[in-house]
C-alpha cells in the first residue's frame, strides 16, 4: 500500500466552503432584483462561476444593530459591504481610540493545547487534520458603540446610504480598514462579499468595475494624502486643493511576481526592464507618493545604475527638488535620482504647481527639506561614489553590493523576512525543528535561499507587504489575520491549485502531499494526491511570536521588516 | 579560500528538508529517496509507484485500472497497471536509516544505559568497597589487621570499610534511606552552613568500639561532639590529618557555650576534675579555676590567655636558694675550662621533649663539694639525709681510720691512730667542739659571722664547703639533727601543655627563659605567651594550632558512658 | 561592526570572572569555618548542572515563550563556566582518588571540556563555512553529491561523441570517478587541505591540452564541478564536527547526572556524623 485509494474522495473545490451557510435562495433572488445585481447581464458570467453562484457563496447577509461595528479601522478585511437598508456611519477622524472599537487580542492556544503538541503532534508527515486551528469565516463577537451623540460630536463621519459599498479599500488592495465605520439606525442590513467574489463581479460586468473604481480612488486618495508628512501643515482648504490636483497613476505589470520570476530566471533581473516613472536629470515636475507596491530610487554611475534605497508604501519622491527650486528659482537643480517600479505599483502624483503654492508656503521654514548641494550634480566623474540621499529616513547604511542584493530579489516587500547570518549560524536546525514542533511535525520553511556574503534570507514566507500571492487565490484560503495582518492560509479551503506557490516570488509556498494518519498520501477520485498550498504562519497561535527566531540558540535568525533599511542595519551592527 | 566562494549546489527546493524526522530513506545515500519514506518506526513503505484506482463505467462489469502516478513524479506511466490492478512498477525495498539526531538519542540512551547498569554492578559486585571508597584510609584504619578486627563483625567484611559502616552490607535501598534520614537531620541545609555541626552518627559507635577510653574531654563540656566532628578519613595514606585549629574554636571560641560549660562545671564536685597523676613526674603546684577553663578563645595568637604559671603573685617555692644571673654571669671559677651555660646543669632527656632533673651529685658537687677538711680533700661530708650527716660528724675519728686505710694506703694501727689523732688535734684547732662543728656544718651559709668558713676560704674567698645552709632551708630541731627542707623541683611547669625542647633548637634558651635576670629561686622563668606567639603566631610564620600543644582527650573519669548515636 | 556583541561579551565575561572570583573570596573565607561547606558547594553544583541540564528540555518546548534560545544559550555557557569553578571549590584542591569519585570528575571535566570545545567551533567553523561556499543542507548532501556524480559522467559520456574521443571519459574513469564516488578525508577537508582538489585541477588542466575545442568546455564545466564537489565535501565535515561534538557533550551529561545523584546518596549515607 503505498497510496491511497479512496475513490470517494472529492478533490475541494472552490465553493466548497462558502462564505455563509445561512444564504437562502429567497435571499438570491431578492438580491438579484436589487440594483446593482438587476442591471447585470448574466449571460456575461461564465457557466461555473455564475451570478447567483458568487452572491450565494461568496455573499452573505447580516443585520446590525444601532452602534454595532461593521469594519473596524486597522483590522485587515477581505471582504467589502454593500448597504442594502439602513445606513452606516464613517468615522472620519480623529480616529476612535482601540479601546472604544474593542479590537480583539489575537487567539492564542490554551497553554495546556501549547505544550499538548509534545506528544499529539502528528507522527507523519503533512498528516490531514480534521479540525483546522482556524477557519476562515470565524465569527467576532459583536461590538457596539456607547452613547452615539457625543461621539457624533466630537468625530467627524460621514454618512453611507442603501446602495452604496465600502470596504472596498481593504478588500482589493490587501491593506489594513482605513477607517471604523458602525450601523446607524435600530436595523442596517448588509450584503458582505468577498473579495473574490467581488473580483469576479468586477471582472464581469463593466459598470460594477466603474463604479467601484471610482469609489476607491474617492475614498483612497484621502486616506492615503494624509499618510505624507508635509501634508499636516496643511489647512481643509488647502488639503481639498492638494486632493482635488492629485492624480492615481499605476505603473508596472499586475501579475509582477511571474514576470520577476520570469527575469530572475533568465539571469537578468535587469534594471532596464522595469518601468521608469521619473529620470534623473529631468526637471522636477511633480512629487509622487508610493502608494502600493515599491519602487527603486537609482543613481546613473558610469554606465550602469546603482540603486540607493528602496521606497515603499507612504514614501515620496521629488519633493526635495521642488522644495529647492521653489527657494532658489535663481539656481535649480534637476531630480537627483530615477525612480523605477519594481512590479504593480500604485503612485499618487502631485503636480509642482500645487506643491510651490499651496504646500511650501504653509511649512514652517524650519521644517523645509534641505538645500540640495549643486555641485555633486558634476556627472564628470561617472565612477566617483555619490554621495547618499541625506535625508535621514532614507539614507541607506547598507553597503551598495548589499542593497543590490536585496533589490534584485525584492526582499524589501517582506514585513517578517527570515534572516540569517550565516557567520553566526551552526546549521544546527533548531529553527527547523521548532517550526516543526510548532506545525504539526511540519517544517514550514528552507533553511536555504539567496546568500549575499554572510546574509541568508531563508525560503520563509516574509509576509509580505504586497502579497502578491494572494493574488490569484480563487477561494481565499490565503488571506491576512484581521488582526495582526500575517498572511496566512486556511486549510480547509486551499484547494491545491498552487497558485500562490506559482506566484509567490520568494518560493516561500510549498505544496504538499496530504496524507492520511498512517501516512497514505491521499488521492482524489480524479487520481491525484490532495495538495495543499503551506508556509509560514509566523506562529501566530503559538505563545511569544515566531518560534525559528526564539529557537536560535546563536542570535543568527532574525524576522525582520525589510521595508525600511532600520531594523537590517540595526542588527547587522549588533 | 582565495577565490571567491562556490555556489550553492542545486536541490530541490520545492518540498521541505525534515530534519526533526527520526528515519531517513535508506535510497537517500544513493540519491533517491522515495516519496511516502520510512514509517515513524523506521520500516520501509515502498512498494510501487502508484496504487491504480479502478474505474467502473455505467454497465461495465470490469472496470479498467488507471495509473495514479502525479506528475511530479513522472505521471501516468506508459505501461499502465497490471490486469489485477497492481502497479507495475515496484519500488526496492530499503533499509531506512536513522538520522543523525536519532542516533545521537541512542547514543544518550547507551550512555544512560551503560551508566546506571555500571553502577549497578559496581554497586552490588565483589569490588563494591573498593569502588565506592572515596580516597585512602589512614595507615591506622587499614591494613590486614584492622581488617582482621573487623572480620569479628559478622558478615563479610571485604575492604574492612564494615568495621566502621556498619550499614555498607545492608546494600542499595538501605544506603538510600540512610542517605534521606541524614538530609532531614544531620546535614539538612541549615546544618551546612553551621558552625558547630557536631551530631552523632552511625560512625561514631564503630569509633568508640575501639577507642572508647579517649573520646573524653572534660566533664563540664557543653555539647559533645561526634569523632568526625574532629577527625577526618580516607584522606589519603598515612597518618590522619591533624585537627585544624577551627575545631577548637569552634566551641572554645563560642562565648555561649563556653558559659554553659562555666556553669556546669560550678554545679560539679571538684573531685570530678581530677587528674590522674603522671607517675615519677612533679608538676608544678596548680588549682583548677571554678569556673574551669572557659574564657573564649579563638586562637593562640589573638585571645589565649596568659600561661597561668606567670600570672602576677606565682612564685616557685622550691626551698633551695640558687641564683641563676649568678650561675651564667657571675665571677665563677671556669668548669672543665669553660664558664657555665644553661647546659651545664640543664641536659635533655632522652626523648629530647623536656631536660633532666637537676640532681646535686649530677649538677653541682664538681663545684660545690662536700670537703670540710682543707687538708683532707677525700673526706666528704654525706649528701641527703642530715641524720647521715650528724652521724658521720659525730664519728669523725672512725671517718679518719676508715679514710687513712682505703685512700691513703695508711695500714699500720699505730700509724693509722697517730693519723687520726693529727687530723682531729687539728680540727679542734679550728673549732673548738664537736657542737660547734656540726652547728658550723649544718647552719653556715658563708654569709654570717660564727658560721661561716668550716674549711676555710678557696683562693677567691669561697667556701670549698660553705654549709648546708648555703643552699638549702635548714631548721634546728633540738636535740634531733636539724631538718632539711626538701627542694622541690618541678618537671612540668606547664602541665596542660605538650612541649618539645628539641623542636626548639634554633632558638636559645635564654630567649624564652630569662634565666640571666633571675636572682632568687622563687622567680619564675617560663617563656610568657606572648614570647610564643611572636613564633607561633601571625608574624613568626609557625603553626599556632591548639594541638600543638593541647590534646583534647582526657582519660574519663569512673561511671562515665559513651554518648549515643541520635 | 559588531560592536554590541563585543560589548555584550565583555559584560558577560565581567560577570563571570566577578562572580568567580566573589564565590572564591567566600570560599577561602568560610573554608575552615563550616565543615561542612563541601555539601553546600555540592548542591550549589548540582542545582547548576540541573539548571544547565534544562537547556535541553527548553529547545523540546519551542512553542513556550520560555525566553530566546539565544538568552538560555549565553547563560548556559557562562553559568557553565561558572559550574567549573563551583567545580573546583567543591573539590577544596583535594584529586579525586577513588574508582567512583574519579570517574565522576572524569565525566564533569568532559561535559565541560567538550562544551567549551562546541562552543569554540561554533564560533569558529561557521564563517570558514561562509567563506567556502557551497552551502547546502545536511540531509540533502547524498543526494547532492549524486547530482554532481551524474553531471559529471554525463560530461564525461557527451565529450565522446563530440569530440570522437575518449580522452576525457578516460581522464574521468582514471581520476575523477573515485574522486565523485564518496565524500573525500573528513580531516582533511575539515582542515581545509586543498591538495586533492589542487592535483585533481592541475591534472584536468595538462589534460586539456589534448582536447578538443568541444571538450574543451566540458573540461571546464567538471572544474567547476569538481569544485562543488569539494566544497561540499568541506561543508560536510564542518556540519559532521558541528552535529558530532554534542555526541559527546548531551550523553556524557546525563551519565554525568546519574552519577552525581549516586553520589549524592552516597555522601549522604556514609557522611560521618559531622562531616
Amino acid at each position: 500500500m503505498s497510496l491511497s485509494t479512496a475513490p470517494g474522495l472529492q478533490r475541494p473545490k472552490r465553493w466548497d466552503s462558502p462564505f455563509s451557510e445561512d444564504i437562502t435562495d429567497a435571499d438570491v433572488q431578492r438580491l438579484l432584483r436589487l440594483a446593482p445585481f438587476k442591471d447585470m447581464r448574466p449571460e456575461n458570467f461564465p457557466r461555473n462561476a455564475s451570478l447567483a453562484e458568487i452572491l450565494r457563496n461568496d455573499g452573505r447577509l447580516k443585520l446590525y444593530k444601532d452602534g454595532e461595528i461593521i469594519v473596524r479601522q486597522g483590522d485587515y478585511g477581505t471582504s467589502a459591504f454593500m448597504v442594502l437598508s439602513g445606513s452606516a456611519e464613517v468615522v472620519l477622524h480623529p480616529d476612535l481610540p482601540p479601546s472604544v472599537v474593542g479590537r480583539r487580542e489575537p487567539s492564542r492556544r490554551g497553554i495546556f493545547r501549547a505544550i499538548a503538541q509534545l506528544w499529539s503532534n502528528a507522527k507523519e508527515d503533512e498528516m490531514e487534520r480534521a479540525r483546522n486551528r482556524r477557519g476562515a469565516g470565524e465569527e467576532d463577537r459583536s461590538v457596539f458603540l456607547q452613547d452615539i451623540p457625543v461621539l457624533l460630536n466630537r468625530h467627524k463621519t460621514a454618512t453611507i446610504h442603501a446602495g452604496s459599498f465600502f470596504g472596498e479599500i481593504a478588500a482589493l488592495s490587501r491593506m489594513p480598514r482605513t477607517s471604523t465605520i458602525f450601523a446607524r439606525g435600530p436595523s442596517t442590513e448588509l450584503l458582505e462579499v468577498r473579495w473574490q467574489g467581488l473580483r469576479d463581479l468586477m471582472r464581469n460586468d463593466s459598470r460594477v468595475r466603474e463604479y467601484i473604481d471610482g469609489i476607491y480612488r474617492e475614498r483612497a486618495l484621502s486616506t492615503y494624502l494624509a499618510e505624507i508628512p508635509f501634508m499636516k501643515y496643511l489647512s481643509e482648504d488647502a488639503k481639498q486643493q492638494v486632493m482635488a490636483a492629485t492624480q492615481f497613476e499605476t505603473y508596472g505589470d499586475y501579475d509582477w511576481s511571474g514576470e520577476y520570476k520570469k527575469l530572475a530566471q533568465a539571469g537578468t533581473a535587469a534594471i532596464g526592464k522595469e518601468q521608469v516613472v521619473a529620470t534623473e536629470g529631468d526637471y522636477p515636475n511633480s512629487v509622487v507618493m508610493i502608494r502600493a507596491g515599491f519602487a527603486r530610487m537609482t543613481q546613473r554611475v558610469g554606465d550602469g545604475h546603482r540603486t540607493l534605497n528602496y521606497l515603499g508604501s507612504g514614501r515620496t519622491y521629488g519633493f526635495e527638488e521642488i522644495a529647492h527650486n521653489w527657494r532658489k528659482p535663481e539656481n535649480p537643480v534637476p531630480l537627483q535620482y530615477s525612480l523605477r517600479v519594481l512590479g504593480y505599483t500604485h503612485v499618487l502624483v502631485i503636480p509642482a504647481a500645487v506643491i510651490e503654492q499651496v504646500v511650501l508656503p504653509a511649512i514652517p521654514a524650519g521644517q523645509l527639506p534641505p538645500l540640495i548641494e549643486t555641485d555633486s550634480q558634476d556627472t564628470s566623474a561617472p565612477f566617483a561614489l555619490p554621495e547618499m540621499p541625506q535625508d535621514g529616513e532614507t539614507a541607506p547604511r547598507v553597503n551598495a553590493d548589499l542593497m543590490e542584493f536585496l533589490t534584485q530579489n525584492r526582499f524589501f516587500n517582506g514585513t517578517e523576512t527570515m534572516v540569517i547570518d550565516m557567520d553566526r549560524c551552526t546549521r544546527c536546525d533548531d529553527c527547523v525543528r521548532a517550526c516543526a514542533s510548532t506545525h504539526d511535525n511540519n517544517p514550514r520553511f528552507l533553511r536555504a535561499g539567496p546568500t549575499h556574503d554572510n546574509i541568508m534570507v531563508a525560503q520563509a514566507c516574509m509576509h509580505c507587504a504586497d502579497p502578491v500571492c494572494m493574488v490569484g487565490c480563487p477561494t481565499g484560503a490565503i488571506h491576512r489575520d484581521a488582526f495582526e495582518g500575517e498572511v496566512v492560509i486556511n486549510p480547509a479551503t486551499c484547494i491545491g491549485c498552487t497558485t500562490c506557490a506559482t506566484n509567490c516570488p520568494y518560493e516561500a509556498i510549498r505544496m504538499v502531499e496530504q496524507r492520511a494518519t498512517d501516512g497514505e498520501i491521499l488521492v482524489a477520485s480524479d487520481f491525484k494526491p490532495i495538495l495543499k498550498a503551506t508556509k509560514c504562519d509566523l506562529c501566530i497561535d503559538q505563545y511569544g511570536g515566531p518560534a525559528c527566531e526564539r529557537a536560535c540558540p546563536h542570535d543568527a535568525l532574525k524576522r525582520m521588516n525589510l521595508n525600511t533599511l532600520d531594523e537590517l542595519v540595526g542588527w547587522l551592527q549588533r | 579560500m582565495s577565490d571567491a566562494s562556490v555556489p550553492p549546489p542545486d536541490f530541490d527546493h520545492s518540498r521541505y528538508e525534515r530534519p526533526n524526522k527520526d528515519w531517513i530513506c535508506g535510497n537517500t545515500a544513493d540519491g533517491c529517496p522515495c516519496r511516502i519514506g520510512p514509517s515513524p518506526r523506521g520500516e520501509c513503505r515502498a512498494t510501487t509507484e502508484c496504487k491504480p484506482q479502478l474505474i467502473l463505467q455505467e454497465g461495465e462489469e470490469k472496470g479498467t485500472w488507471k495509473c495514479t502516478r502525479p506528475k511530479e513524479w513522472g505521471g501516468a506511466c506508459a505501461q499502465g497497471p497490471q490486469p489485477d490492478g497492481t502497479c507495475c512498477n515496484a519500488i526496492p525495498k530499503c533499509r531506512p536509516s536513522r538520522s543523525l539526531r536519532n542516533r545521537r538519542g541512542l547514543v544518550v540512551r547507551a550512555v544512560i544505559a551503560a551508566s546506571v547498569g555500571g553502577l549497578i554492578i559496581a554497586l552490588t559486585g565483589a569490588q563494591r568497597d573498593r569502588f565506592i571508597n572515596p580516597a585512602p584510609l589512614s595507615a591506622r584504619h587499614t591494613g590486614p589487621e584492622f581488617v582482621r578486627m573487623a572480620a569479628g563483625l559478622p558478615g563479610p567484611t571485604g575492604e574492612g570499610c564494615v568495621a566502621c559502616h556498619r550499614e555498607i552490607n545492608s546494600g542499595v535501598s538501605r544506603w538510600g534511606k540512610d542517605a534521606i534520614r541524614a538530609g532531614r537531620t544531620s546535614l539538612r541545609f541549615a546544618n551546612l552552613v553551621s558552625t558547630h555541626p557536631k551530631d552523632f552518627s552511625q560512625i561514631d559507635p564503630s569509633c568508640l568500639s575501639c577507642h572508647r577510653a579517649s573520646s573524653f574531654h572534660q566533664p563540664d563540656i557543653a555539647r559533645e561532639i561526634s569523632c568526625s566532628g574532629c577527625h577526618l578519613e580516607h584522606q589519603g595514606p598515612g597518618p590522619m590529618p591533624r585537627v585544624a585549629m577551627e575545631r577548637c574554636a569552634d566551641c572554645h571560641g563560642d562565648a555561649e557555650q563556653m558559659a554553659a560549660a562555666a556553669a556546669r562545671g560550678r554545679a560539679m564536685p571538684a573531685a570530678r576534675f581530677a587528674k590522674a597523676a603522671m607517675p615519677g613526674v612533679v608538676l608544678f603546684p596548680r588549682e583548677r579555676p571554678a569556673e574551669g577553663f572557659t574564657r573564649v578563645i579563638h586562637s593562640f595568637a589573638t585571645d589565649h590567655p596568659e600561661f597561668r604559671v606567670n600570672q602576677p603573685g606565682m612564685r616557685d617555692r622550691n626551698p633551695l636558694l640558687f641564683n641563676h644571673a649568678v650561675h651564667l654571669a657571675g665571677d665563677i671559677p671556669l668548669l672543665n675550662g669553660k664558664p657555665l651555660e644553661c647546659a651545664s646543669c640543664h641536659q635533655p632527656d632522652t626523648s629530647g621533649a623536656f631536660m633532666q632533673r637537676v640532681t646535686f651529685e649530677q649538677n653541682c658537687r664538681a663545684c660545690h663539694s662536700l670537703q670540710f677538711d682543707e687538708r683532707n680533700p677525700g673526706m666528704q661530708l654525706p649528701h641527703g639525709d642530715s641524720a647521715y650527716v650528724r652521724a658521720y660528724l659525730r664519728s669523725l675519728p672512725a671517718q679518719y681510720a676508715d679514710y687513712a686505710a682505703a685512700k691513703l694506703g695508711i695500714t699500720g694501727r699505730t700509724e693509722q691512730q697517730k693519723f687520726v689523732d693529727q687530723q682531729m688535734r687539728s680540727l679542734r684547732e679550728k673549732t673548738r667542739s664537736g657542737e660547734l662543728l656540726e652547728e658550723q656544718v649544718f647552719f653556715s651559709d658563708a654569709k654570717q659571722g660564727p658560721v661561716s668558713g668550716v674549711a676555710g676560704l678557696d683562693r677567691s674567698g669561697r667556701a670549698k664547703f660553705a654549709g648546708c645552709a648555703y643552699c638549702h632551708e635548714v631548721t634546728a630541731r633540738g636535740s634531733a639533727a636539724p631538718e632539711i627542707t626538701p627542694p622541690v623541683m618541678p618537671d612540668r611547669w606547664l602541665p596542660h601543655a605538650q612541649f618539645n625542647h628539641s623542636a626548639h633548637t634554633q632558638v636559645h634558651c635564654t630567649t624564652c627563659h630569662a634565666a640571666a635576670r633571675s636572682q632568687a629561686t622563687s622567680d619564675i622563668i617560663m617563656p610568657t605567651q606572648q614570647s610564643c606567639v611572636e613564633c607561633h603566631g601571625p608574624k613568626g610564620g609557625v603553626n599556632a594550632g591548639c594541638s600543638e600543644c593541647h590534646s583534647y582527650h582526657n582519660p574519663p573519669p569512673a561511671g562515665w558512658r559513651p554518648p549515643t548515636t541520635q | 561592526m559588531r560592536h554590541r556583541l563585543a560589548l555584550r561579551r565583555a559584560v558577560l565575561v565581567t560577570l563571570l570572572v566577578a562572580a568567580s572570583a566573589a564565590a572564591a573570596w567566600k570560599f577561602g573565607q568560610v573554608r575552615l569555618l563550616y565543615p561542612r561547606l563541601a555539601y553546600l558547594t555540592g548542591w550549589i553544583l548540582l542545582g547548576l548542572m540541573l539548571l544547565l541540564t534544562l537547556y535541553n528540555s527548553r529547545k523540546k518546548l519551542p512553542f513556550l515563550p520560555l525566553l530566546s534560545s539565544r538568552l538560555w544559550l549565553q547563560a548556559h555557557a557562562y553559568v557553565g563556566l561558572f559550574t567549573a569553578v563551583v567545580f573546583l571549590l567543591h573539590l577544596n584542591g583535594r584529586a579525586p582518588s577513588g574508582w567512583f569519585e574519579g570517574v565522576l570528575a572524569w565525566l564533569f571535566v568532559s561535559v565541560t571540556a567538550s562544551g567549551i570545545f562546541g562552543w569554540w567551533i561554533s564560533r569558529v567553523l561557521p564563517k570558514r563555512m561562509t567563506t567556502a561556499g557551497g552551502e547546502v543542507l545536511f540531509e540533502r548532501i547524498p543526494i547532492v553529491r549524486r547530482d554532481l556524480r551524474l553531471q559529471a559522467e554525463a560530461l564525461a559520456l557527451k565529450a565522446i561523441p563530440e569530440a570522437r574521443a575518449t580522452t576525457l571519459a578516460d581522464f574521468y574513469t582514471r581520476e575523477v570517478s573515485a574522486f565523485f564516488a564518496e565524500p573525500q578525508g573528513f580531516w582533511s577537508s575539515l582542515a581545509g587541505s586543498r591538495r586533492r582538489l589542487t592535483a585533481l585541477l592541475g591534472s584536468l588542466a595538462e589534460t586539456k591540452r589534448y582536447l578538443t575545442a568541444a571538450e574543451i568546455s566540458s573540461a571546464d564545466r567538471l572544474a567547476e564541478l569538481i569544485r562543488q564537489k569539494d566544497a561540499v565535501d568541506f561543508q560536510r565535515s564542518a556540519q559532521l564536527v558541528l552535529k558530532g561534538w554534542l555526541f559527546v557533550h548531551i550523553p556524557l551529561t546525563y551519565g554525568l547526572l546519574i552519577f552525581s545523584l549516586v553520589h549524592v546518596m552516597l555522601v549522604h549515607a556514609f557522611a560521618g556524623g559531622a562531616r
